[in-house]
């Protein structure tokens, strides 16, 4: 009983000191991108809503789930949204339509559909003819493992499998220009310091 | 025989409201008290997000189906996860939210009773006996008193 009395106090003594004084370190992707260090994106494995038109990666939503470990070698855009979300609505035709006028498809363009009715989905998709892959994150695991805080988010992902370029909210033709534009380099081509955004050399 | 007729009616009354094929039925209001808006984390019923008005719809469109709610429930988290769920499933590492909080009631309860018990053993003796010359000096002032 001693025992008890002395260590369950002492226990809670001790995680509440840990818990003041421990810094946890900021490993986000907005963290490495504003250090100029683009991380690797989180893996993830998920169900494809729809398989579209996923270029010379096609081959990655062949078994009805993509492996983002499949997709090394292919830089990619990775576009949350749900349809219920207004500012989806509005940022879906530019996507669409920057995905259909690239023919060559440099740099792949995958919707993540979450938080979702699948039925609501399949109709957005089609009532804005979204022509790229679509995964599902029936949960929001991928969307925490990246750090989103909503729909819709974007991020640009290099060949060599690094988040260079972060969009939160609905996402305009400058920033996707900017996005793609770091996908096809592999590396940060601005980075948002002091809240400005500054072109990096 | 009117005692007879009268179970007869009440019987028969719970068997024509129970569901025919025996399972239970649905209610929009009683599911949305178990299940979350995953993107507000609020429960449904007091939810006032666009996903949860998705959400919603498509439990009315189930519930139209003629889904139970257990169904409804799993398409739910067919849909959005298990963490749709107010309350999840008791297994694996979700034992936890059960077993936790009952098991540190029972260990408070042990603490608590340990303790008590330890005070009572050493609480001093509050009637200490009187010794006979003092008992008698007592009675003498009381008498003087004309207690």
């Amino acid at each position: 009983m001693r025992l008890v009395t002395t260590f369950v106090p002492a226990a809670f003594v001790a995680l509440i000191a840990y818990g003041v004084i421990a810094r946890a370190p900021n490993d986000s992707i907005d963290a490495s991108l504003a250090s100029g260090h683009p991380r690797p994106a989180p893996g993830f494995s998920l169900s494809v809503l729809e398989r579209g038109d996923a270029g010379g990666a096609g081959g990655a939503f062949a078994d009805g789930r993509l492996d983002v470990r499949e997709l090394r070698g292919h830089p990619f855009l990775l576009n949350l949204w749900a349809s219920w979300c207004d500012p989806c609505r509005s940022e879906m035709p530019l996507l669409a339509r920057t995905w259909a006028a690239d023919r060559r498809h440099r740099v792949l363009f995958i919707g993540l559909d979450q938080q979702d009715v699948s039925s609501d989905a399949r109709a957005f998709l089609a009532h804005f003819h979204v022509g790229y892959p679509t995964v599902r994150d029936p949960g929001d695991r991928t969307a925490r493992a990246y750090g989103a805080t909503g729909v819709p988010e974007t991020y640009f992902v290099s060949a060599t499998g690094r988040v260079v370029e972060h969009v939160i909210g609905a996402i305009n033709a400058e920033q996707l220009a900017i996005g793609l534009r770091a996908a096809r380099l592999g590396r940060q081509v601005a980075a948002v310091r002091g809240g400005a955004r500054e072109a990096l050399r | 025989v009117i005692r007879l007729l009268a179970a007869a009616a009440v019987v028969s009354v719970l068997v024509a409201s129970a569901p025919a094929d025996g399972r239970e039925r649905p209610s929009l209001p009683d599911l949305e008290t178990q299940v979350m808006c995953p993107s507000c984390g609020e429960p449904l019923n007091v939810s006032q997000s666009a996903q949860g008005d998705r959400e919603i719809a498509l439990m009315r469109r189930l519930i139209a189906r003629g889904d139970s709610p257990s169904q409804i429930k799993r398409a739910l988290v067919r849909e959005f996860g298990p963490s749709v769920l107010a309350l999840p499933p008791a297994r694996g590492v979700n034992l936890v939210v059960y077993l936790v909080p009952p098991g540190l009631l029972l260990l408070g309860a042990v603490v608590v009773g340990t303790l008590v018990a330890r005070w009572r053993r050493r609480a001093p003796e509050l009637s200490a006996p009187v010794a006979p010359e003092q008992a008698a000096a007592i009675e003498r002032e009381l008498t003087r008193l004309e207690w």
